[in-house]
């Protein structure tokens, strides 16, 4: 009894601050769904969610045994990756993919990764290791009322161990064939109840692939895949009510794109960032949220012999209110400035000014309808500063526009057991800022007054939770549409006048549309098994207003581009120490654009690339020490597999041992 | 397309229809050991912080005390749990978990937590109750009256998860 009074006394004590920031850990273990803020910017579990939400926890993750994101991604209904070699890949959804892909949008800890300057993501210089991975929110569908530019296809937030909240440490080693080798390496550290510390770093290498289809001059400008990262975090308890973050980065990569010119370019980035986050529970006003970043990238082709530099940097409040039991508002203001060193070109600096608004407002209708609705303007003002661009007047980058985005879903709950989902969505593609004010020098410029692309999308989704089998069914069917589709500069023959001048530009060039539906169930079963299947239909109808010859010239084929069919099944299995998993994917097959020669010079080929079935597998055994060996065998059904019309992906087989510490 | 909508359009129907026919409604079972291990994660969240691991009092209705006993070994390492009959004494608790139809709204203190049935959290009587469903999620339900009167906040984190009363 006196023991149980002194305990009780201790605890009326207020020992440990507040959570400004989510505690993903204890929200997931209270609820026992996953918690994610993607959707509409304030907490929801996942079912709540009025978007088609995928969430990849951390022991998908490692059950995967796969050693990048871009495969962890493909996994999934809806994802579609185009992998160019051992260390670059593009990951779409819902279509459209191609090199430098730049309809989604990226983001890590809540900084955005997608880069401005190409409109497109390096997954190799996230600078994050897989075992410092909470969970990966997808998110289908068009999400700029919540986001603003670029993230029309969807956005990816990745979400890292929060080093306040978890507590984690792993060392891992890895090679395989390829001459692939990898070490990297996450720890936190706790000091005391209100500082956590995060450190992680790691390298990785391997030789590029080497069958395919490529030029000699393409082959020649390859080289072997090269990537690092080091990042420092932490997040602190200043206050009951107030938490600050601060996180470093730096991450290089040297890989080889398959870029929008439709060919190989050896490149390699290094990619520095600096985050500040305050975080303050302000009680009545809300949950407010103070962000600034800054993102540098260098960039180098090696095979033009032209390097640039772009920085980003944003600075965003925000103010989360639960105004009564059924209303919640989201307010946020929004500032960045994109830059980027003209290129390939030098001579001149390119800089886009953005102010941004947005309102959510999240209406919990009754016990089993919530209305949720978002709507966000941005205003964009361009700038060049430096020497003219022939024949281009500096007088048209004093550009100015003003884009508004809304995002609106009704998700109705009739049972505890199934989801009713109905969103639209309305969001705008930015042009990169190189297709802005790129200069190759005479007769090859920019367009200052290119208009970013507009998507909106229509969605129903359905989901049925099947305790029976302890899992899941869901289907969401869409149709979506973007207008003035950016299209890259062609040939000769599709210069037009600039001031008087025949020049080469990118232009806007019509519209596309695609319906669409993504199909999934999983489930566990006795015996230790999980499995899980996808279907995924694209189908993508072009209305452009180029590419009218016999071939095209500007590198836009979406709708033969896209694969219609895709399907996807997977078996995991656990027993003890032992783990394994198997995935197989069977795609249909897709064109891919590449470059004519000869009497074609000048067009572009539709290159057909046949369907295909891949698979990985991996398997594991964890000793009591906290040792994993695993091997896992990635597109293991054949030597190399024709993913693409250049390089084919080749088998990767690799072993990883891991220490948690 | 026109092979595709058939069975979507059906599969759709007959997945809506049949549960939404069939449904009766969140269960109103008295608290049980299980239900009492998802409420006490509810504690994490309470605004200040307890110290861990944190007093609770189990009130059962007099003669109960074995009932109270088997949700008490339900509980993990993070609460203290103690098990009070009728009308004892769960002074310096930071929750008080109801189990079965006693009203111990009348002798709780400011600060304490009560947590119920689906029943005492309508009544106004407890202000937290835990609905558990059948694909393993939990739903938190909270009379938001009843949880004011007790002085008790959670974090707002939290507190926008919640299914309000």
């Amino acid at each position: 009894m006196k023991k149980y009074v002194l305990l009780s006394a201790t605890a009326l004590i207020a020992v440990g601050a507040q959570a400004q920031t989510i505690n993903y850990t204890a929200l997931q273990d209270a609820f026992g769904q996953p918690v994610t803020t993607s959707a509409t910017g304030k907490p929801q579990v996942a079912s709540d969610a009025p978007a088609s939400l995928r969430i990849i926890s951390a022991a998908d993750i490692k059950a995967s045994g796969l050693d990048n994101l871009p495969d962890i991604l493909s996994r999934y209904s809806g994802l579609d990756v185009l992998r160019w070699g051992t260390g670059a890949a593009d990951v779409a959804i819902r279509g459209y993919n191609h090199g430098h892909y730049g309809r989604l949008l990226v983001r890590v800890n809540g900084r955005q990764v997608f880069n401005d300057h190409y409109a497109m993501v390096v997954w190799n210089t996230l600078p994050v290791a897989l075992s410092e991975i909470k969970q990966i929110e997808i998110v289908k569908g068009p999400v700029g009322a919540i986001y603003g530019f670029n993230a029309v296809a969807g956005v990816i937030n990745i979400i890292t161990v929060n080093p306040l909240y978890d507590e984690t440490g792993t060392v891992t080693l890895r090679a395989g064939n390829n001459d692939k080798r990898e070490a990297n390496m996450v720890k936190t550290l706790k000091l005391g109840d209100s500082l956590g510390l995060k450190l992680s770093a790691g390298y990785k290498e391997a030789d590029e692939f080497q069958r395919g289809k490529l030029t000699t001059a393409e082959r020649n400008r390859l080289r072997d895949m090269e990537a690092n990262h080091v990042s420092a975090s932490g997040l602190a308890q200043v206050a009951d009510n107030i938490q600050v973050g601060v996180e470093l980065s730096r991450s290089y990569s040297l890989q080889d794109n398959y870029t929008t010119t439709n060919t190989y370019y050896a490149i390699d980035y290094v990619a520095r960032a600096a985050k500040l986050d305050v975080d303050v529970d302000a009680g009545n006003v809300g949950l407010l949220n103070l962000s600034v970043y800054r993102n540098w990238l260098d960039f180098n082709y090696l095979g033009l012999g032209t390097a640039s530099d772009a920085r980003l940097t944003v600075a965003q409040v925000s103010d989360l209110i639960q105004l009564d039991t059924d209303h919640t508002v989201k307010i946020t203001s929004e500032y960045r400035r994109s830059e980027m060193g003209r290129w390939p070109t030098p001579g001149g600096r390119i800089s886009a000014d953005i102010f941004a608004g947005s309102l959510m407002w999240d209406w919990k209708v009754s016990d089993n309808i919530s209305f949720t609705n978002a709507v966000r303007v941005d205003n964009f003002n361009l700038g060049y500063d430096g020497a003219a661009m022939t024949p281009r007047l500096l007088s048209e980058f004093d550009t100015k526009l003003t884009k508004g985005s809304f995002n609106s879903g009704v998700v109705y709950k009739p049972t505890s057991e199934d989801t009713l989902r109905f969103t639209y969505g309305l969001a705008n593609q930015l042009p990169a800022m190189f297709e802005l004010g790129g200069f190759y020098g005479a007769g090859t410029v920019g367009n200052p007054e290119l208009k970013p692309a507009s998507i909106t999308s229509i969605e129903l989704g359905y989901d049925h939770a099947l305790p029976v089998i302890n899992g899941s069914f869901g289907i969401t069917a869409y149709r979506q549409q973007t207008k003035d589709v950016k299209a890259t500069t062609g040939g000769t023959a599709d210069r037009i006048l600039v001031n008087g001048t025949l020049t080469q530009t990118f232009i806007n060039a019509g519209e596309s549309s695609s319906w669409g539906m993504e199909a999934d169930i999983r489930g566990a079963v006795a015996g230790g098994f999980t499995y899980g299947a996808s279907y995924t239909w694209t189908d993508i109808d072009d209305n452009l207003t180029i590419n009218k010859g016999p071939l095209p010239t500007r590198p836009v084929y979406y709708e033969k581009a896209s694969p219609k069919h895709k399907l996807r099944g997977n078996v995991g299995w656990t027993s003890g120490a032992l783990s394994a998993d198997l995935g197989l994917t069977w795609q249909s097959g897709r064109y891919q654009l590449r470059p004519g020669a000869g009497a074609q010079t000048g067009f572009l080929i539709p290159t057909k690339i046949d369907s295909y079935t891949s698979g990985t597998a991996s398997v594991a055994y964890t000793f009591s020490t906290g040792t994993e060996v695993r091997a896992t065998a990635t597109d293991f059904l054949r030597a190399s597999t024709p993913t693409t019309s250049v390089l084919e992906t080749e088998r990767r087989v690799y072993l990883s041992l891991s220490q948690s510490f | 397309m026109r092979d595709l909508r058939s069975p979507v359009r059906h599969g759709l129907l007959a997945g809506l229809l049949m549960p939404m026919l069939t449904w009766a409604g969140p269960a109103l079972a008295a608290v049980d050991g299980p239900t009492a291990t998802v409420a006490i994660k509810a504690l994490n969240f309470l605004q200040p912080k307890p110290a861990k691991p944190t007093p609770v009092s189990l009130v059962v209705d007099s003669g109960h005390a074995a009932t109270g006993d088997a949700v008490k070994s339900a509980l993990g390492a993070d609460v203290t749990a103690k098990v009070v009959e009728g009308a004892g004494d769960v002074s310096g608790a930071v929750a008080v978990i109801v189990i079965g139809s006693i009203d111990v709204s009348g002798k709780t203190t400011a600060g304490q937590l009560i947590i119920g049935d689906m029943a005492c959290m309508e009544a106004g009587k407890c202000a937290l109750a835990v609905e558990r469903q059948p694909s393993g999620a939990a739903k938190y339900h909270v009379n938001t009256a009843a949880l004011a009167k007790a002085g008790v906040s959670f974090d707002k984190n939290f507190q926008m998860l919640v299914t309000a009363h």
